[in-house]
């Protein structure tokens, strides 16, 4: 008995077993969801993976930027499930070159990628699940916290405040038709996406020490567990809402 | 049984050529997988997922980081190969 039994769930942003998306993905399964993944790019190590999770999930590939591939997404997916109950977005890239202290020097275009990617593909994925989604359900989206400038997270921060306007606006749109859209706006995690980030050190050195609650940067778990949090019927009238899993850092200060 | 040295390293070979496309013919123990090969980071993760598959065990991160050249896989393959921490 598990608080995702009989949930069928599309998780994106699985990449390698480190991967934020592969821990929710293997908690709900342990929950009891029904899962279906989306792969970008290295299909074969996606595929891979998968097979690690307690069950193997099949993997769809999706690149959120291909209106094509978007199109055909609720298709594909209905091959393998016959509905969907809960999407996790954990989706996110900038170029290299809009991170790292470069901020201001950052041409648009690097900007607009990291946007369109990481903000707008939230939007996109919805839309996308949406002709699954006839009993509603619950999208939950991985975020960071925009609030504050951190140190080398630069344009991402731009797009993850996006990422959140994005997630209150579509809240507001689907919450009509019993769509709840949350993020969970986790600590530094040590995952492949993080060591792309020029720097990524300033955080991981720090935020154990600031966080009231302490804060495992190799410890997924409790990002995982208010993922599935939020997926399941538990937050049954909760929508647009942040969820800061990390260790406490965002509310206090020094 | 454990394999010796000269399987793993055919065996390495093998992974590199079918999973991130590196000719046969480029494939020497000494190359470094960065710059011998050209293999970025995500190309090198993918490599070490198969040989994790492939040989029956887990390559932590923080080993997987110390690995530059193609030798350095063979030999902790042939550290870690679980036929030879049983025998």
């Amino acid at each position: 008995m598990g608080i995702l039994d009989g949930k069928r769930i599309l998780v994106t942003g699985v990449l390698t077993d480190a991967s934020i998306g592969f821990h929710v993905a293997k908690l709900a399964q342990q929950e009891g969801a029904t899962l279906v993944l989306t792969g970008f790019g290295r299909m074969s190590l996606v595929e891979r993976i998968a097979k690690r999770l307690p069950e193997a999930a099949p993997v769809i590939e999706l690149d959120v930027t291909n209106a094509e591939q978007l199109d055909g997404l609720a298709g594909k997916v209905a091959e393998h499930v016959d509905g969907l109950d809960g999407v996790v977005h954990s989706i996110g890239f900038a170029p290299q070159t809009a991170m790292g202290g470069n901020f201001m020097n950052t041409g648009w275009d690097d900007v607009a990628t990291a946007v369109q990617i990481s903000a707008y593909s939230l939007k996109s994925l919805t839309a996308a699940c949406l002709p699954l989604m006839k009993n509603g359900g619950s999208v939950v989206g991985l975020d960071f916290d925009a609030t504050q400038a951190w140190p080398v997270y630069d344009w991402m921060g731009v797009a993850k405040a996006g990422l959140e306007s994005t997630a209150r606006y579509l809240a507001k749109y689907l919450g009509p038709d019993g769509v709840r859209v949350n993020l969970v706006a986790a600590g530094p995690l040590k995952t492949m996406a993080a060591k792309s980030i020029p720097g990524f050190e300033e955080f991981t050195n720090v935020w154990p020490d600031k966080a009231p609650l302490g804060w495992d940067v190799a410890d997924p778990e409790p990002t995982a567990k208010a993922c599935v949090a939020l997926l399941s019927d538990w937050f049954p009238a909760t929508t647009g809402e942040i969820v800061h899993v990390d260790g406490g850092v965002h509310a206090v200060g020094g | 049984m454990s394999l010796n040295q000269q399987q793993i390293f055919e065996a390495v070979a093998q992974i590199l050529t079918k999973t991130v496309g590196v000719p046969r013919d480029a494939i020497a123990p000494g190359k470094t997988l960065k710059e011998d090969l050209e293999i970025d980071s995500l190309d090198t993760v993918e490599v070490l997922v198969a040989a994790e598959d492939d040989f029956g065990f887990r390559i932590p991160d923080e080993d997987a980081a110390a690995m530059t050249t193609i030798q350095d896989i063979v030999d902790y393959v042939y550290e870690h190969q679980p036929e030879r921490a049983v025998s």
